[in-house]
């Protein structure tokens, strides 16, 4: 994994990336129930 | 990757596999208290990993930390969808949850599977108990002990376990 392709995007990108990604119903379904609290920086690295 | 990683940000989302030679650190970055969110959608293999205070992580896929996993950051979640496995985990107070059961040698602490609904009945515990468990670090003290410890110990390139 390179860091430099790491990508500084906002909240609603990083909100995309994972809606629109091929995450497990498993992942989903823990995502909703935990409903992490987000913050300021976003970071994404995508398609490895 | 070649040597260790620490998250990029506070909020980090990686979609792939992730593999570290060395440490995954999510200690957050400079200028951020603890908290956060980090997210890889795939199988993570590392030689150790760290939570941090107060930081949902989430790993869709299988989560293999060949030495160590310190789970044990107040607050903090760690949720793995398939399965979990580590030499030691040290994960006082605050357990890993996993979706395809779990495998520890030695530890501290405990792992829960989803959806549990008796804990004490469902924990999965390490091989060995947590006094033979902490018998076995090579960290200088054992009790007391927290995150930090394990981590400057491995910065410091000390071997986690004692020799046999």
């Amino acid at each position: 994994m390179d860091l430099s392709s790491f990508e500084d995007v906002s909240r609603e990108e990083f909100d995309l990336a994972l809606q629109h990604s091929k995450a497990s119903p498993g992942f989903r379904k823990q995502y909703a129930r935990f409903a992490p609290h987000l913050g300021e920086s976003y970071m994404l690295h995508l398609g490895i | 990757m070649a040597g260790h990683f620490r998250a990029p940000g506070f909020c980090t989302l990686i979609t792939g596999d992730m593999h570290v030679d060395g440490i995954v650190d999510l200690q957050n970055p400079d200028g951020y208290d603890e908290g956060g969110l980090f997210i890889v959608l795939g199988n993570v293999s590392c030689h150790a990993f760290f939570n941090e205070y107060g930081k949902c992580t989430f790993v869709d896929g299988n989560l293999d930390a060949r030495d160590l996993l310190v789970a044990a950051f107040g607050d903090s979640a760690l949720v793995v969808t398939r399965h979990l496995s580590t030499s030691f985990f040290y994960g006082e107070d605050i357990w890993a949850e996993v979706g395809a059961g779990a495998t520890m040698k030695y530890g501290a602490g405990y792992c829960l599977p989803f959806g549990y609904t008796a804990a004490a009945a469902e924990a999965i515990t390490p091989d060995h108990d947590e006094e033979t468990s902490l018998a076995q670090l090579d960290l200088g003290k054992t009790d007391d002990l927290a995150p930090r410890h394990f981590r400057e110990h491995l910065l410091a390139g000390k071997r986690l376990l004692k020799r046999r």
